[in-house]
């Protein structure tokens, strides 16, 4: 049984630094039981930059294949962007969720913090996924 | 803004009307006319038809403040946005320091700009004040008046 206005934001294990110019993986998420993945939110706590003269990028891989992809400019701290995915996913358990960013490779580098977190609709019975620094919440939009 | 994810605090979106920035370069949104002792801590964007900036630079969306002694608006959050090209998203951008208007001359507005020249613009967006509410009054939650909470 799926909960129909139930968004639960789970945090990925680790923050992004993207000062480097390398690409940086934000964490991994596993799903532990069915579960319909609907997008995904990334939230900025220290203002992020792009390093060179094109949009960085902020990617959501599933198996290790990037299915999204955002391309950001500058965000102030404290922006909270959600990706909804253009169409939903139902994962079993053992899917596999990354998400990375990447600075451009010319210019300097990026610099900022970044946190990703996945939307799922679950039974409130199963949760789906374990790890640290899980939250949940309601938004009724 | 922190506040806002690391409290009970609560946010709630109001003002909302859309912006069809298809036929020109700037395009005013919603205008909001905030109640007295509102605490406004940001601002949400949402794409409801995708978004191609023209003349291949990114454009912006702007939340503005205008405290109706003559100034006219003064920008307060600004978004700049490459193509959004995915229906739904939604941008939430804090503002730098929470404002509390003084009272109800002040109105607060949303504005999308285009790059100029080049291609055609499209898309549909809209926009949102975000402010704390005192869940303890009721009176606060109305018809209409969608909120979300989040917390850590």
């Amino acid at each position: 049984m799926y909960t129909v206005s139930e968004l639960v934001p789970m945090s990925m294990e680790n923050a992004g630094d993207v000062s480097a110019v390398a690409d940086t993986t934000l964490g991994t998420l596993i799903i532990r039981a069915n579960a319909k993945v609907l997008g995904w939110f990334f939230l900025v706590e220290n203002t992020l930059t792009k390093g060179g003269t094109l949009a960085g990028t902020l990617s959501l891989k599933l198996n290790a294949v990037e299915i999204q992809t955002w391309n950001y400019v500058t965000s102030p701290a404290g922006t909270m962007v959600y990706v909804p995915l253009v169409d939903s996913l139902v994962c079993p358990p053992g899917y596999t969720f990354q998400m990375l960013v990447k600075t451009k490779p010319t210019g300097t580098g990026g610099t900022g913090n970044v946190r990703g977190f996945l939307s799922v609709m679950w039974n409130l019975d199963t949760p789906p996924a374990q790890g640290t620094g899980r939250q949940t919440g309601r938004t009724d939009w | 803004m922190q506040r806002l994810w690391h409290t009970e605090s609560e946010m709630q979106r109001d003002g909302v009307s859309n912006g069809d920035i298809s036929g020109g370069l700037a395009t005013a949104l919603a205008f909001y006319v905030p109640a007295f002792t509102e605490q406004i801590v940001g601002c949400m964007f949402r794409v409801v038809v995708p978004v191609v900036p023209g003349g291949g630079a990114p454009g912006t969306l702007t939340f503005s403040a205008d405290d109706g002694l003559g100034g006219g608006p003064v920008p307060i959050a600004r978004w700049t946005m490459v193509p959004l090209l995915i229906q739904g998203i939604y941008i939430y951008v804090p503002l730098l320091a929470a404002i509390a208007p003084i009272d109800d001359t002040w109105t607060l507005s949303f504005e999308v700009e285009t790059a100029s020249g080049g291609g055609a613009d499209a898309g549909i967006v809209q926009g949102y004040v975000v402010k704390e509410i005192d869940l303890s009054d009721p009176s606060v939650i109305g018809p209409g008046i969608i909120y979300g909470r989040f917390s850590r």
